[in-house]
């Protein structure tokens, strides 16, 4: 008796566990973009430089628009709905993608070169970014595999919600970069 | 309030902001005043995200099932 | 042979992985119309595909990696000591594997000092030219940092973390396996330095000298942004697993002091060590990519450098000695047979110099040439935390007072302890002083303060544990005699090398410089000298550490007649850590209070002797 309830403990426990910490991977990445961003203000203050600016607001909110379709994906997980969740993560990875590739459209047209300062801190934050970007991508395609091969449920799915946790931790990191690099 | 719900109206709300946001950049001039509505902003879209998409406060309450 | 064929399947798919990174650059390169191979642009991709291919080799891909792909995971299991050379889940065998790698990583270091001291012994130059004579002191800090940042956390706290509050294992424990396993890339990657030139910018990495000095330094920022890497996700398990895996009846009120150092340590390490990292990030970029965030023409800036580098590198000194403050107020306790006093004010000490750590970072750069006005909040701030440093102490020596002492070798070394941070504390107010700083920057006056502090504080903490729970980590005992003898002549040695180096330092003798004034010549063949003795210190170490372990006696479960939980199983622990969980119901250093009781197993037919523990 004793023990079974300190089975039913110990798995209720592990996800609970799994959830902080991977809120303190996310609150140490936070610090990680948080250097790059002080690098940014300590080299060129406020100042900006003549960016696309329709691009970044396009870009910006597409990947804002993949949170929502995230959230979308989890909670249909919740509701034991596989199909929709299946359809919502697919939307999810193409907008991922197409924000890829709207990064990697602003870095061909750039104006400025990475030699200089602010080109320096625009490529190194973006390309730390998009490299999670893409990294998400690819968790999300492992999840939606596993998914399509009838793995999780209402019961069981901490993959999914722990690789959505990631892409909206992804997605505020953007929502920081783009005023510092774009507004600011 | 159903879970769809929020992430239809979140929808709505990030957008906006985003387009407030890229407002302020195109119109506000003084330096310290757009600084400080674009951290304004910026905050306004991260914490519903990380309270509502991210369910943060299941960290201290526990799952919900 | 199962510990061959481990460590050879993680060293060939590693190759696989360093050759198939060289390729995918050949090929880039190759269509973009460059030359196929670029040293530093081709070891950086290798490397980082050859790290891959190693975790995954050395047994990732089984216990984890496979769960990725919707695969059964399973665990190469190996008996008895081949173990060690296996991707474990097992925090015991984890923390043995960090102790092991570490000692050999600080003995290796140590044998730089030496060499070092060698060349110091005359003015001139005798057994190195200046090239060689920075590489070998660059290796030899950096290799010192990893083993002063590693080997208590990573050895001891892994060991006895989950122990003391009574938890199985640590919260992740394939996490776990996966920080100690990106250890022995980075150790290769720092031993194979001197092959590409040697690094020569010390362990800072100043820019610019980092950004055009040869390719060894792509192999430094590598090994260090992996080394980042182990020390982050260890203190994230670290903090989890005290936060959600203490035993019932473990409260934050009755947590031993040592598992409370490394939650505080933890949270250190998670939250600077993407300082050196990123600064490391930054001087890769500006190498392989000719990038400008240190080059002034086009608008970069060194000092962004500094700034980033001690915004860990500050605080990465008191996830260095904290550890240490943790075991020698744990033995200090255990072996006055006294509670700890001012346990709470300890506590609040730890936690005050976790708050105050953060912003302290520019008293490294008071002649850095940063605004002026930044020097008076810095010099007060780093003042400012002798106040709570001091309640470690107050807690120290209050324990101590009036105890009845029982001088066993851990004991001395955490008495030991508490004298040296003082001395380098002392000597830590002279540099964090503007007006003295600005004469004592960058001479052996900071190296004689930075080695009592990290050493003194550190390292002999490190010892004070290794001797206080060899019997419980090995099941047998230590000889007494051997290891006082150590503890004395490491004292008085290590006493005598730094105290008297000092001196030169005031004279104005400049560190991590091959040569100095014939006048200065006695006092550093004194120095020189006493650091010999001090290095032979650790033969006699050794020694008794691999005889003990094979022959020494069969030591009890708790020869210390200690209270904390991990004394109350047998020597060595079993692998589940314990048969029956505990329950805890009092403060773990009553020691002398009536009818006390620390921990009990409810389960167990008896209570095992010594959880009253009340003499
Ligand atoms: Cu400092």
């Amino acid at each position: 008796m004793a023990a079974a309830t300190h089975a039913a403990h110990a798995t209720h426990d592990s996800l609970r566990i799994k959830r902080a910490g991977l809120w303190l991977f996310f609150f140490s990445e936070t610090i990680l973009f948080g250097l790059l961003m002080s690098a940014r203000f300590f080299l060129e203050g406020i100042e900006r430089e003549h960016l696309d600016q329709a691009l970044g607001v396009g870009i910006t909110s597409i990947l804002v628009t993949s949170s929502v379709t995230a959230y979308m994906a989890e909670t249909a997980i919740e509701h034991d709905r596989r199909s929709d969740a299946m359809w919502w993560l697919l939307g999810t990875i193409a907008l991922g993608f197409i924000f890829a590739f709207g990064v990697g459209y602003e870095w061909a047209t750039a104006e400025f070169t990475r030699h200089e300062a602010f080109g320096t801190v625009f490529f190194t934050m973006t390309g730390v970014h998009a490299a999670h970007v893409l990294s998400g991508v690819g968790l999300l395609a492992l999840v939606a595999i596993q998914l399509g091969r009838g793995r999780f449920s209402s019961k069981d799915h901490w993959p999914i919600s722990g690789t959505i946790m990631y892409w909206h931790f992804v997605d505020i990191v953007w929502i920081f970069f783009y005023p510092t690099l774009y507004l600011v | 309030m159903g879970s769809y719900r929020i992430g239809w109206i979140m929808a709505v709300w990030l957008i906006v902001l985003i387009f407030v946001d890229f407002s302020i950049a195109q119109w506000v001039d003084h330096d310290q005043l757009r600084f400080s509505l674009l951290t304004i902003g910026t905050l306004a879209e991260a914490i519903p995200i990380a309270y509502y998409f991210m369910h943060i406060s299941r960290v201290w309450q526990g799952e919900v099932h | 042979m199962y510990a061959l064929f481990s460590i050879a399947g993680g060293l060939s798919t590693g190759l696989i992985g360093f050759y198939l990174g060289l390729g995918l650059v050949a090929i880039v390169r190759g269509i973009t119309g460059h030359d196929a191979y670029d040293e530093q642009v081709s070891i950086t991709i290798g490397y980082v595909c050859g790290l891959i291919g190693w975790l995954m080799g050395i047994g990732m891909w089984g216990a984890w990696g496979r769960e990725w792909f919707g695969l059964r995971t399973y665990w190469r299991k190996a008996p008895g000591w081949q173990r060690y050379f296996t991707f474990s889940p097992d925090h015991k065998v984890i923390g043995i594997q960090y102790l092991v790698t570490f000692i050999v990583v600080f003995l290796l270091a140590g044998l730089g000092a030496m060499l070092m001291r060698w060349e110091l012994m005359e003015s001139g130059m005798q057994l190195f030219n200046h090239d060689q004579y920075n590489a070998v002191m660059s290796l030899h800090g950096i290799l010192m940092v990893a083993v002063a940042v590693a080997a208590v956390i990573g050895g001891l706290g892994n060991y006895f973390v989950p122990l003391m509050i009574g938890a199985e294992d640590m919260a992740f424990p394939r996490l776990n396996a996966l920080t100690y396993w990106l250890v022995p890339p980075v150790a290769a990657m720092l031993l194979a330095t001197p092959f590409l030139g040697g690094i020569e910018h010390g362990w800072t990495a100043y820019p610019p000298l980092s950004v055009v000095t040869d390719s060894s330094q792509i192999l430094f920022g590598l090994a260090v942004i992996t080394f980042g890497l182990t020390s982050i996700l260890g203190g994230l398990n670290f903090i989890i697993t005290i936060i959600y895996m203490r035993a019932p009846g473990m409260t934050w009120g009755r947590l031993p002091i040592f598992v409370w150092s490394m939650f505080v340590t933890s949270w250190m390490a998670l939250l600077y060590t993407q300082g050196f990292a990123v600064a490391l990030l930054m001087v890769l970029l500006d190498r392989i990519a000719g990038m400008s965030f240190f080059n002034a023409e086009a608008g970069g800036d060194p000092l962004l450098y500094q700034h980033v580098f001690w915004f860990y590198s500050h605080p990465a000194v008191y996830i260095m000695v904290l550890p240490g403050f943790g075991i020698a107020l744990e033995v200090i306790s255990h072996f006055s047979r006294k509670p700890l006093f001012a346990y709470r004010y300890a506590v609040g000490g730890l936690l005050g110099i976790l708050g105050l750590g953060g912003v302290v970072w520019a008293h490294h750069m008071f002649t850095s040439g940063m605004p002026n006005y930044l020097h008076g909040p810095f010099l007060v701030a780093t003042e400012a935390i002798s106040i709570p440093t001091g309640l470690v102490f107050l807690a120290a020596l209050g324990t101590i007072w009036m105890g009845r002492l029982w001088l066993r070798t851990p004991m001395l070394f955490g008495l030991a302890v508490i004298f040296n941070f003082a001395c380098g504390g002392v000597t830590g107010i002279f540099l964090a002083d503007v007006p003295t700083d600005i004469h004592l920057q960058d001479t052996y006056f900071v190296v004689a303060h930075f080695h009592y502090t990290i050493v003194g504080g550190e390292i002999f903490g490190l010892f004070a544990g290794i001797y206080y729970w060899f019997p419980k980590m090995t099941g047998r005992m230590y000889n007494e005699k051997l290891a006082q003898l150590h503890f004395w002549w490491m004292f008085i040695s290590f006493n005598v090398t730094f105290f008297v180096m000092h001196w030169p330092g005031i004279q104005g003798m400049n560190r991590r410089i091959a040569d100095y004034p014939e006048s200065l010549e006695n006092v550093n063949l004194f120095v020189s000298i006493s650091a010999f003795l001090l290095g032979a210190s650790f033969l006699v170490f050794i020694y008794n550490m691999i005889y003990s372990w094979i022959r020494g006696p069969v030591a009890e479960a708790n020869p210390w007649a200690a209270r904390t939980i991990e004394w109350q199983v047998s020597s060595p622990p079993p692998v589940e850590n314990f048969p029956e969980p505990p329950v805890v119901r009092g403060h773990p250093y009553d020691y002398g209070v009536p009818g006390s009781v620390h921990a009990v197993f409810p389960g167990a037919a008896t209570i095992p002797a010594g959880a009253g523990g009340g003499q």
